[in-house]
């Protein structure tokens, strides 16, 4: 009876010194595959860019011009996503541009007010797509690696799916109709000419 | 017979409390904050420190600086110790994207805040906040001139940082981003210096005994570019290979005045650090809300700029 006691006491020691010295995950939930952000940039592409891109996240370019003459701060204020401190604000811009220059990496863009713009048509770097978009929250990512991923699927997209389809209207005299990502900071130049990167080029009817 | 229960059942208990004896003491001292830097052997990293220790002796708290030497382990010592100590919250510099989760998990299971200031952690939910500098632009903007420096052709190197961290990679992803897109720039050498002057120079050093020809070299921090400069000044090709950096160190502002080293990124370690002791007073004062993570710009400092950067 002694002996039996005895056995059952030091089990009860070791289970109970076990538990709480271990501590067992999932494997599977340790590893952590490398990220594609394929999935997510096109879901976003198919399913929400459209509808952004007529929606009153974009500001018309007249207005744009007017609001950096007038109040630059309420432009950003009103339209303008950033990441972090310091970095400029991201934003959408819509409008009817002539197109007055093709270059290979900038297409000269004016308004009809005069504005001109450089819309990038490749070599197309950074996060201005992917903030101006204000789809995307880095802390919905394990990693800045991963976010930046998204960054640069984006990127790529705008070179094959929007300015390679429309490289035949890209020539000087054209009506445009074109919605684009610029990067705007709180300070600078009224007459500032703005690199856009397209999300959108259809020509004017 | 029931004398020797009871003496078995007294053992247990003891075993017990033994085992709970481990655990985190139950209070902090909210008066206290740990600075827990990965290394002070560089002097952009004994900036990050002194401006996080500072900012929190101006907000009334007792700081002090630990330095985990690059050394994971010795870094979960710290933890261990400043847990057992109760300081009220931790600005942390980790030496390792993933080994340095398990310590900061430590801390907030012993409700101890972690704000992580420019390294990254590769866990979502774990630190309190992360500040980070925003690498991959920075190195965007440093490829962009890089191309426009070296032209869209010829031979050049890397020198990456530490493997294990996050900043490593993505310092090296930005710069690719732009770089890769030309084909005639060619990588003929990428290896780790650990984000080290020395290191960097012998390393340097051997990549120039096999590839003469370069055009340029892209360093993960400008402890490195400084160490690259000297293996290629020691070559006589400071004229041929251009030189990039990324921190904004003041050696390195001066070399690009000189026109030793081309351009660099600015971090912010002075914003990044007090931005952390900040957070921690407003954690330790009732506000627990903050982003989990919050990037910081990083501008790229060239010869045309860099008088903008005195201070």
């Amino acid at each position: 009876m002694k002996r039996v006691i005895k056995a059952i006491a030091w089990c009860v020691v070791v289970v109970i010194i076990l538990a709480l010295s271990l501590k067992v995950e999932r494997l599977d939930e340790r590893t952590t595959a490398e990220f594609d952000p394929t999935e997510q940039v096109e879901h976003f592409w198919n399913d929400a860019l459209p509808a952004l891109l007529i929606g009153d996240r974009v500001v018309g370019v007249e207005l744009f011009c007017q609001a950096l003459k007038n109040n630059r701060q309420l432009l950003i204020d009103r339209y303008g996503l950033t990441l972090g401190i310091g970095a400029p604000y991201s934003l959408l811009v819509g409008g009817a541009f002539t197109v007055t220059e093709v270059g290979e990496e900038l297409t000269t863009l004016r308004t009809e007010a005069g504005a001109t713009f450089l819309m990038r048509t490749a070599y197309i770097f950074g996060n201005t797509v992917r903030e101006a978009t204000g789809a995307f929250s880095i802390d919905d990512y394990e990693n800045t690696m991963d976010f930046n991923r998204i960054a640069s699927e984006l990127n790529d997209r705008v070179v094959e799916r929007i300015v390679a389809p429309a490289e035949e209207f890209l020539q000087a005299g054209n009506r445009l109709r074109v919605v684009g990502a610029i990067d705007l900071t709180p300070k600078g130049p009224a007459d500032e000419a703005f690199e856009l990167i397209p999300l959108s080029i259809q020509p004017c009817e | 017979m029931f004398r020797r229960l009871f003496l078995w059942l007294m053992f247990v208990a003891t075993l017990l409390f033994s085992v709970g004896c481990t655990e985190r003491p139950k209070t902090t001292d909210k008066k206290r904050m740990a600075v827990v830097i990965s290394t002070l052997n560089n002097p952009w990293f004994v900036l990050l420190a002194e401006s996080a220790k500072a900012r929190a002796e101006e907000l009334g708290y007792e700081a002090v600086i630990f330095d985990s030497q690059n050394n994971s382990s010795k870094e979960t010592e710290h933890f261990d110790n400043i847990i057992a100590a109760g300081y009220g919250a931790i600005l942390f510099n980790p030496t390792d994207a993933d080994g340095s989760v398990v310590n900061v998990k430590r801390a907030k299971e012993a409700d101890i805040p972690v704000f992580c200031m420019d390294r990254e952690i590769n866990a979502r939910d774990v630190a309190t906040c992360q500040i980070l500098s925003d690498n991959y632009s920075g190195c965007v903007a440093i490829g962009k001139e890089f191309v426009r420096t070296v032209g869209r052709e010829g031979n050049y190197a890397e020198l990456l940082g530490l493997v294990g961290d996050n900043n490593t990679w993505n310092r090296s992803r930005g710069f690719h981003t732009v770089v890769d897109c030309f084909p005639g720039l060619k990588m003929v050498a990428q290896q780790s210096a650990d984000f080290d002057r020395n290191t960097a120079m012998m390393v340097m050093e051997s990549i120039l005994q096999a590839h003469g020809d370069l055009v340029g070299v892209f360093c993960g921090n400008d402890a490195m570019a400084m160490g690259a400069y000297q293996a290629i000044l020691a070559a006589g090709k400071a004229d041929e290979i251009k030189i990039f950096g990324f921190d904004g160190e003041r050696d390195v502002l001066n070399a690009i005045r000189e026109g030793k080293i081309v351009a660099t990124g600015m971090q912010s370690p002075v914003l990044m650090a007090r931005t952390a002791a900040e957070f921690a007073h407003r954690y330790l004062t009732g506000d627990h809300n903050f982003p989990k993570k919050i990037p910081i710009a990083v501008q790229a400092v060239t010869r045309a700029n860099v008088d903008q950067y005195n201070e």
